[in-house]
């Protein structure tokens, strides 16, 4: 069972993930360093940019988490979709939205309880939800067939989904995020 | 415990609030640490890969003590068993390797892209001790998140994953500057 395995076969099993998911993040970061002279444009930014990474990461890996508990204990069958399964998309859909709209309520108020200069709540809204939401879809599509495929390949969904997601995610986020500034900076707002 | 949207979104929704605005306080820490960030962008490019890998390092341990819960492998009672300690050792030094080699590759991607930041052979040791001391942070919390919300009946998956990362955030970040400001 997976979870009694030694602990060099945990350790052999995750590290190289880890790792290799970590290097690939760095083209996230270096797309968000690239990003710098936006940043410096919209002062406040940098407030939204762990919460709506987090989000997108969390949203996907509860999905991709009950997607394995669910496999595991058979509520999920793979490749077919079940109610369980729908319930799960849908939900992973409310939130991304009900969530974009609150990071974007916080951080105008995180900048006004700190008194620090910050851009509108309506160009934070615009960033949080444009790119919150557009990410939001490609990542629960994503788990799904993340989770799937490691289930279908006897690999422990556990120790491949989350790194997977969240890696996956944060490039798919900075780069939904990248687009939500040219867009809200090319608006004029 | 069978998903229906609603126990989903019941249960999530709580969880993800507060982590927003953990997530949210993480994001005032970089604000207020925007000189060093513009100063030295190469910084900037490993935040979300510092980040996330204290979240799925621990996400990884807790998304297994949820499976093992589910399947009765462990009791859900804070009780030292073989199972949890050898899956936290194995988190211990995943984390260790991981962070070094992310310092490694992330001064030489800033090499590569020309980008300024801290020295190759500093950096690894800063990404370590900021990231080792975060994993420790989440590793106990996760352990005892994971028994509280199963003994509660509320499904681990639901309540445990957000959280972490968002503390993960806040710890990670905070500490990555503190130890930054020391050898800076």
């Amino acid at each position: 069972m997976p979870v009694t395995r030694s602990v060099w076969r945990i350790v052999e099993e995750t590290t190289p993930l880890v790792v290799g998911f970590a290097v690939l993040e760095l083209i996230a970061g270096g797309i968000l360093g690239a990003m710098i002279i936006d940043i410096e444009l919209l002062p406040g930014l940098f407030i939204l940019i762990p919460a709506l990474l987090d989000m997108r990461g969390s949203i996907g890996s509860s999905l991709g988490a009950r997607m394995n508990s669910g496999l595991h204990l058979g509520y999920i069958k793979p490749g077919k979709v079940t109610k369980a399964l729908r319930a799960n998309i849908y939900s992973a859909l409310i939130l991304s939205f009900i969530l974009s709209v609150i990071l974007s309520v916080f951080a105008t108020f995180a900048c006004s309880l700190s008194g620090v200069m910050c851009v509108t709540f309506i160009e934070f809204f615009l960033i949080s939800v444009i790119a919150g939401v557009s990410s939001g879809i490609v990542l629960i599509f994503l788990a799904i067939f993340i989770s799937n495929f490691s289930y279908k390949k006897g690999l422990d969904p556990d120790d491949v989904t989350s790194p997977t997601i969240g890696t996956t995610g944060d490039i798919v986020t900075v780069i939904c995020l990248f687009l939500a500034v040219k867009l809200v900076l090319g608006l004029g707002i | 415990m069978m998903y229906s949207m609603k126990t989903i979104l019941e249960e999530s929704i709580p969880m993800l609030l507060l982590a927003g605005a953990l997530s949210i306080c993480a994001g005032m820490v970089l604000h207020s640490n925007g000189e060093i960030l513009f100063t030295l962008p190469g910084i900037l490019v490993i935040i979300p890969a510092f980040n996330n890998m204290g979240g799925s390092v621990s996400s990884v341990l807790c998304c297994r003590l949820s499976s093992a819960l589910h399947l009765g492998m462990i009791r859900p009672k804070l009780k030292k068993t073989k199972t949890l300690e050898r899956n936290v050792f194995a988190t211990f030094i995943i984390s260790i390797i991981s962070f070094l080699a992310l310092g490694l590759a992330a001064g030489g991607f800033n090499m590569l892209l020309g980008l300024k930041s801290l020295d190759i052979l500093i950096f690894p040791f800063v990404t370590l001790a900021a990231g080792f001391i975060t994993v420790v942070v989440l590793v106990t919390i996760s352990v005892v998140f994971s028994y509280i919300s199963y003994s509660r009946g509320l499904d681990p998956d639901n309540m445990v994953v957000p959280i972490l990362t968002s503390i993960g955030d806040v710890v990670g970040v905070s500490l990555l500057f503190l130890i930054l400001t020391l050898v800076m």
